[in-house]
Order: structure tokens, then sequence, then C-alpha cells
């Protein structure tokens, strides 16, 4: 009995595992409203865009801290410029993903909101 | 396997976003306990293992399905490994940078781990297989485990938050 359901929990688990690679190779990801349309506030990107990394207070996590931060920019337009284009290996560039308008909320977002510069 | 998920995270544009968090506030702290838990059903593996070969003698008798037992806290593990891969994948891709020392050597040891599972897995079911094999990589799934949770879940209960839930 107990064997059977470990065998039949394997099945389960291989086929989880099939459906993993799937969704790898075939979701994209949530791209924000396009231009011209209502944008999104700034923590709401942040949320659906950056929290995955840097934490959803930008504590930090894979990405590092951005609360009390950035010392490293000494202007919102560095920052600006930064996320735009990303750091290969390090973070994605968001022109790509984000709208222009988006990426200014978002870094105004940081900026102000968790980095208090 | 392992190169194939090496290369997966390499090539594929990291998301950057969230993925799943259940209960959690955040990924991050999903993955950090989920693989914890993983953690915690890979030493259920490295006893049940360890007494299958008769290196400890707890229990006396073995049960009829201690077997069951080791394998089902083998998938359990491996089930809990897949939301965490995918979102190391998916939305943060493999680090090539070693001088970023800590997502180098955990982006290498999330390879190995897989591939050592892979072969795991092709091992115990081969009919040929020398007695000696399956210990050693079994061994290697451990403590790749191990090293995995101490460049992830150790990092962030200490660096970023704890309970951090």
């Amino acid at each position: 009995m107990f064997e059977r359901f470990v065998n039949g929990f394997q099945v389960l688990v291989a086929i989880a595992a099939v459906v993993t690679v799937v969704l790898l190779l075939t979701v994209s990801p949530t791209v924000a409203e396009p231009a011209g349309t209502a944008v999104a506030s700034g923590a709401d990107l942040f949320v659906s865009n950056c929290a995955g990394c840097h934490g959803a207070g930008g504590e930090g996590g894979a990405g590092p801290a951005l609360a009390g931060g950035l010392t490293r920019f000494s202007s919102i337009e560095e920052v600006v410029a930064f996320v735009s284009t990303g750091v290969p290996g390090a973070m994605p560039g968001f022109e790509t993903r984000l709208g222009p308008d988006e990426i200014e909320a978002v870094v105004d977002h940081v900026w102000v909101e968790l980095a208090g510069r | 396997m392992a190169i194939a998920v090496g290369v997966y995270g390499s090539v594929h544009d990291p998301a950057g976003q969230q993925t799943i968090s259940l209960f959690f506030s955040n990924t991050l702290s999903f993955k950090a306990w989920t693989t914890t838990l993983i953690l915690f059903f890979a030493f259920g593996q490295l006893y049940s293992a360890l007494r299958i070969w008769g290196k400890v003698k707890i229990p006396k008798t073995m049960p009829s399905w201690w077997g069951d037992l080791h394998r089902l806290s083998g998938t359990l593990a491996f089930a809990l490994s897949l939301p965490v891969a995918f979102h190391c994948l998916w939305a943060l891709g493999f680090e090539p940078d070693f001088t970023e020392l800590r997502r180098f050597s955990h982006s290498v040891l999330g390879c190995l781990f897989y591939g050592a599972f892979a072969a795991k897995v092709t091992l115990v079911r081969s009919p040929e297989t020398p007695s000696w094999s399956l210990p050693v990589v079994g061994g290697v799934v451990f403590t790749t485990l191990v090293a995995i949770w101490l460049t992830s879940s150790l990092w962030f209960f200490t660096a970023v938050a704890f309970p951090g839930v």
C-alpha cells in the first residue's frame, strides 16, 4: 500500500518536473502596460519587477539592498540609466520591459521612498 | 543535466520578477524556508540510507517499508526543489562572475545538484550498478544540497532577515 503510494507520488513529481521545464522555456516576464496608457505606480512596478531580487521593502536579497542605499549614484538620472541598461550577469536591463515613464516611476519610488535620497 | 541547467541559466534573460511565495511575504523568503525543509528531508535521506547500508543500527530491525520511506523523502525533497529552482533559473539566472563568490558558487552548486540527482536516479534503476556508486553519488547529492543551503538560506537568514517570513 505504502509502496504504491510512493510510486504514484513519484509519477506526479515526474510530471511536475516536466511542467517546470516547459514553464521555464515558455513563460515570459510580465510586461507592464505599453506607453500611452496609464502608468502604474512606482510602488506597484517595484513589487512586480524589482522585489524578487531586492526584497519587498528593498531590504536586499539576491540583489543588493536599496533601502537606505544607492550611495554609489549621485543623481536620479544615473539610476534611471542603470536600471534601463542593467548589468550583464548581475541585473537585467528594463528598457525592453518597461516604458520610459514606468522606469522613471519605479526609480522615483526607490530613490525617494526606499533610499530616502 | 548539470550542463543543461547551467546553459539555460546563462542564456535565458533573467526576468527579475517574483514567482511563487505561498503564504510568505515574498519569493526569497519562500525559497529560504523551502530550501531549509528540503535540507530536513535530505537528512532523512542520509539517515535512512545509512540504515539501509547497515552503518547505523536504529531501528534494530529494518521495517519492510524503510526503502519506500527513503524514496519518499528523496521525492519530497526533489518536488520542493522545483519551484525554488524555477525562480533561480527564470528570474535570476546563472551568475558567471566568480568574484561574486556566493552567487557564483550557488549557481554552480545548483547545476551540480540536478546533475548528481539525475545520476543517482539513473544508477538506482540500473541493474548493473556497482555497489559503491550509489553511496558515492548519494553523498554528492547530499553534500551539494548542504552547500546550496549554506549559500542561500543561511545567507538569507543571517544577511537579510530572520525569520523573514
